[in-house]
């Protein structure tokens, strides 16, 4: 039984990770089976609603049912609805696009977003997994307020996993803890740099809030400018809210994946190779 | 090698029942809180005992399926995560109401709000402005106590009776923020529930406010199926130029562009409202 299924899940990777609607020559090709073999996965596949057919072609994408399981994982976090309407403030009041994102292992899920209000603003897509380290503001917000021995066990699969984005600074994540937030250099805007707010519960980071805009002046990040900054005071003030929320009401806070050792959790082929040490 | 590109329609003997079983168990974990135990996955897909457990053993061991907290049942895993699928459609009151927004304004020519509730207040999470002298002279994205000011209690008095009544327990006394919101003077929780059952059940509601910046408004509710809000759009605009008559006049083609918005959120739940907060800090912040 095991062989046949596996193959059909291996399939099923290879098609929700291609950029493009691939055929079954393709698929046989990536995965080194028979086309024969791919044909009697993809029947399988098809028939419980995992692929479909690109606009009635012979290529596929993934299918429906992907999709609601996807949105079954996201829907397992009950922060997500709760900070939504937090989130639409925030981005009303910065006018740009904010989004929650929450730790999966050593991983960053970008678990809602609420679009900004500015001409241009960026659009992030939901559901997106990217390494802690790789995740930008929302990732050091995450990192700067993890435990010392978790830290400790991250740094180490870091190491093993070889990504091409590196640990940030013991100094960067002294400089998180300081300020409060994260900041995110944005290529578009220079000088001027996104921000992440911590969510915080019993001292470590359980989410993080980003305002993906330009919204702070990378010159005014000592402590005493920022003092004076009252739009950042009132984000901040928003973001403590939901922090009081989660000290009272902490059962709307679980993470569906705290229980599971994440070392044990690879993802995107960022797996590194090889037992944790 | 020729390939029917008709999959659906493979023969029998390209069936593949082990793959299909190992689908089917993972496709039952589709759903808001999906955790299930073998026994009730037997009982659920048809299958025996020995076929969901092996199923499992796949699906765990390849990291689309874990197990949960109690160690005892399965809940979706972290691969499924990285089958990278566009996640469009979720169900966003702002993108939805700009249309309706946009195209209330056109036909007034004043402010048009959409507002929500954001733990114990009101936020305007959206609005659009009007010409000349208008009605809208606050920060964006500031937070309103939802007992202060008319648009406030629309949206209080879709929550339950029982909800109601602890907000504004815990939100007495009701006109401590008089100086900043003129309405709340002399507030009781008699008089907010005075105006909240002269406001439910109803279309919308329109009112003229004297006191504050001399405007009147229109106010419209956009509500789940089980009459919870996701949010309000009201429009607004000085009394002079937006009378009640006025108002009155426009009503019937402003629900007109309200409707489809208003079906649109009977099919999405509203977001949980936790009224989580302190009234009283808020209130002087504003």
């Amino acid at each position: 039984m095991s062989s046949s299924a596996r193959r059909a899940l291996r399939i099923l990777e290879t098609v929700g990770r291609a950029e493009r609607p691939l055929g079954v020559t393709e698929i046989a090709r990536a995965l080194g089976i028979s086309a024969g073999t791919v044909f009697r996965g993809l029947d399988a596949l098809e028939r419980s609603g995992f692929v479909a057919r690109y606009q009635a072609s012979s290529r596929l994408v993934l299918g429906p049912t992907v999709s609601r399981l996807r949105h079954s994982v996201l829907a397992r976090f009950p922060i997500r609805e709760i900070c939504l309407p937090y989130l639409r403030q925030l981005a009303f009041a910065s006018g740009e696009t904010t989004s929650l994102t929450v730790p999966v292992g050593y991983y960053a899920l970008r678990l809602a977003a609420a679009p900004g209000t500015n001409e241009v603003t960026t659009s992030p897509s939901l559901g997106e997994v990217r390494p802690l380290v790789a995740a930008g503001g929302a990732g050091s917000a995450i990192l700067a307020f993890a435990p010392a021995d978790a830290a400790k066990r991250h740094a180490a699969w870091v190491k093993r996993a070889a990504l091409r984005a590196d640990l940030p600074s013991a100094a960067a994540l002294e400089a998180v803890r300081r300020r409060g937030f994260a900041v995110d250099e944005t290529a578009f805007a220079s000088g001027r740099a996104a921000i992440a707010f911590p969510v915080r519960q019993d001292g470590r980071a359980i989410a993080a809030i980003a305002i993906e805009g330009p919204v702070i002046e990378l010159k005014t990040l000592d402590l005493k400018t920022l003092a004076a900054n009252a739009e950042l005071d009132r984000w901040i003030g928003i973001v403590r809210t939901i922090e009081a929320l989660a000290r009272a009401r902490p059962a709307l806070f679980v993470n569906p994946f705290d229980h599971i050792d994440p070392d044990s959790i690879a993802l995107n082929d960022h797996a590194p190779s090889g037992p944790p040490r | 090698m020729n390939i029917n590109p008709r999959i659906g329609e493979a023969p029998n003997r390209y069936r593949n029942q082990a793959a299909q079983r190992v689908l089917a168990v993972l496709g039952a974990f589709v759903g808001r809180d999906a955790v299930h135990g073998v026994t009730d996955l037997a009982r659920l897909l048809g299958m025996n005992k020995n076929m969901v457990h092996r199923a499992l053993t796949v699906l765990t061991e390849e990291g689309f399926l874990v197990r949960d907290a109690s160690g005892r049942r399965y809940q979706l895993g972290h691969r499924v995560l990285d089958l990278a699928g566009e996640e469009a459609d979720e169900f966003d009151i702002r993108t939805l109401s700009r249309p309706v927004l946009e195209e209330l304004h056109r036909l007034t020519g004043e402010s048009v709000f959409l507002s929500i509730i954001v733990g114990r207040s009101r936020v305007n999470v959206d609005w659009i402005e009007g010409r000349g002298r208008r009605v809208s002279h606050s920060l964006r994205g500031r937070s309103v106590p939802l007992h202060c000011t008319k648009m406030s209690r629309m949206l209080l008095s879709y929550l339950s009776d029982q909800e109601i009544d602890a907000y504004l327990d815990s939100a007495a006394p009701l006109d401590s923020a008089a100086e900043i919101f003129p309405d709340t003077a002399g507030m009781t929780a008699r008089t907010v529930w005075d105006d909240i059952e002269n406001i439910r059940g109803k279309s919308h509601i329109a009112w003229g406010n004297p006191r504050s910046f001399g405007g009147a408004y229109i106010a419209f509710p956009a509500l789940d199926d089980g009459g919870r809000p996701h949010g309000i759009i009201t429009v607004g605009g000085p009394i002079e130029r937006f009378s009640l008559e006025r108002i009155a006049g426009f009503a019937g083609v402003m629900a007109g562009i309200v409707a489809p918005l208003q079906q649109q959120c009977r099919l999405f739940p509203a977001a949980p409202i936790l009224l989580f907060g302190e009234p009283k800090q808020e209130a002087a912040h504003e």
